[in-house]
């Protein structure tokens, strides 16, 4: 069964209202079809921590990491148990499969990527238009559900 | 899931699926012949005429399908009487004045309120005054000292909150919900056009974003009233702003109750195997129900969530009759759901409790 991990940066939780939204196929039709390691929002345990160990040691593969929102460094902004969201990209980034970003901001930073006193929000390889590679040198694949 | 049957999947220059952004919502979109012919719309809130002229479409510069594949086969922006805000696009942040086309620029609803500037809230977040006030240092001092991190992470919506219990003696004394997560939308809102507001404060939430949107449209049309200009509110606009709101209210309570509150009792009663996410046939009928309502919304608004059809003075929309029996059918299966599965018993004998 192929694994898919949903991480959330700077987000208003849109992509994921958008994702129980859909129809053909429904979310409960692809999580059955797709073993859901953790997302935020569907999860009954609050175990993050635990299964980025396994992957990282590889006792789980992880075939799509998804990340909703924007991705900041500092950690006074987006704050995930101790990490930032930055680190624990960079941490999975090599593990998994298929990247994917979802929605405007993971993508090109979107509203949070204006906010001028924090500088290095963006997205995952995009600030706006300039192509920077901030975090994944080959993205496999970028998608807009909004 | 075409990655998951390894189908191919071909990308384009911003690494987007070819298949989906190789359209612009001008593609389809049932105001073509109007923008062939020039045929301005001059004001928001009809069927007919071309929103680009004067209104700030974006269909013709911005790659999406939305007019190819409706929002859940339902309407789209420019279907419902919107103009496209170009939302999908890179620079889609760093435009003004979404409401208007670029020679339009600098006309009266910009220049209106030079004055009104800053924030109201500006200086209580500005560092000095902030770091000042006395609960501020309260919280500082807490956390400092004897603080003990209860739980790390927890989860459900927006990004994941702390909960930290300050312990003394083996009781706990305080607590706090801590939210590590800013993005600054106080800021980002500062000196823009004021109908850029529209746009921009729905934003804020995409689980509560309509509530975001009325706010707006309520705050802006005060501060119209207030500067001397009259704004009046048809009936019909105040009834669909009513019904969309209702609607977004009824997504969140089936939401939060099912989705949200539920899980973490599992925990305790592991009996209740009908409410388990994904699995259980309770959770899926609320997906389904809570997904079925925010439908009323697209039909009025174009989509669901961030939609900001709704502008000082009225809304954006003009409803066929066919749009509102599509509305109502599903309004009402949503309250068969509601009569079933929820309070078990006839509508009206439970509002008469």
């Amino acid at each position: 069964m192929k694994t898919l991990l949903w991480l959330q940066g700077l987000t208003c939780s849109g992509n994921t209202q958008s994702l129980l939204n859909a129809e053909n196929p429904y979310i409960y039709e692809i999580f059955s079809k797709i073993n859901l390691l953790y997302h935020p929002s569907l999860s009954i345990d609050n175990n993050l921590d635990e299964i980025i160990d396994k992957i990282l040691n590889q006792k789980i593969s992880l075939n799509f990491l998804i990340v909703e929102g924007a991705i900041t460094k500092n950690k006074n902004f987006c704050k995930i148990g101790d990490y930032s969201i930055a680190d624990l990209v960079n941490k999975l980034k090599d593990k998994a499969e298929y990247i994917i970003a979802v929605g405007n901001c993971a993508v090109h930073g979107n509203l949070p990527a204006n906010y001028r006193e924090n500088k290095d929000v963006c997205g995952l390889q995009f600030k706006f238009e300039e192509k920077k590679d901030y975090y994944l040198l080959i993205l496999k694949l970028s998608l807009d559900i909004l | 899931m075409a990655l998951y049957y390894d189908r191919k999947i071909m990308l384009d220059e911003f690494n987007r699926p070819k298949e989906l952004f190789m359209y612009l919502p001008h593609d389809g979109c049932t105001r073509n012949e109007y923008f062939e012919w020039k045929a301005e719309a001059e004001e928001f809130g009809h069927k007919e005429g071309c929103l680009f002229y004067n209104l700030g479409c974006r269909g013709p510069l911005t790659h999406a399908p939305c007019n190819k594949i409706l929002w859940n086969r339902i309407s789209s922006k420019t279907r419902a009487g919107m103009p496209c805000i170009g939302c999908t696009e890179f620079n889609f942040p760093l435009r003004e004045n979404y409401f208007d086309t670029i020679e339009k620029y600098g006309n009266t609803r910009r220049s209106a309120f030079r004055g009104f500037k800053k924030d109201i809230h500006y200086d209580f977040w500005s560092s000095k005054n902030f770091k000042k006030r006395k609960s501020f240092q309260k919280i500082r001092r807490y956390s400092v000292a004897m603080a003990k991190v209860e739980k790390r992470i927890l989860n459900r919506v927006e990004g994941d909150i702390e909960l930290k219990l300050i312990w003394e003696k083996g009781k706990i004394k305080d607590a706090f919900i801590i939210a590590p997560n800013f993005r600054g939308f106080e800021f980002i809102l500062e000196n823009k056009p004021l109908l850029d507001a529209l746009v921009i404060t729905p934003r804020v939430c995409g689980i509560c974003g309509h509530a975001h949107l009325i706010a707006t449209t309520n705050a802006l049309e005060n501060l119209y009233r207030e500067n001397g200009y009259e704004i009046e509110v048809s009936q019909k606009a105040q009834l669909i702003r009513n019904i969309t709101l209702s609607c977004e209210i009824i997504q969140n309570h089936i939401r939060w109750f099912y989705l949200f509150v539920i899980p973490d009792f599992l925990k305790f009663n592991t009996d209740l195997k009908e409410f388990y996410p994904i699995k259980g046939e309770k959770w899926r009928k609320a997906v389904y129900y809570s997904s079925k309502i925010v439908k009323v919304i697209a039909i009025f608004g174009g989509q669901w969530p961030h939609t900001s059809y709704s502008i000082p003075g009225g809304v954006m929309c003009e409803p066929t009759q066919m749009e509102l029996m599509e509305a109502i059918s599903i309004i009402d299966s949503v309250l068969e759901y509601f009569e079933n599965d929820i309070i078990g018993m006839n509508i009206i004998d439970y509002l008469l409790i």
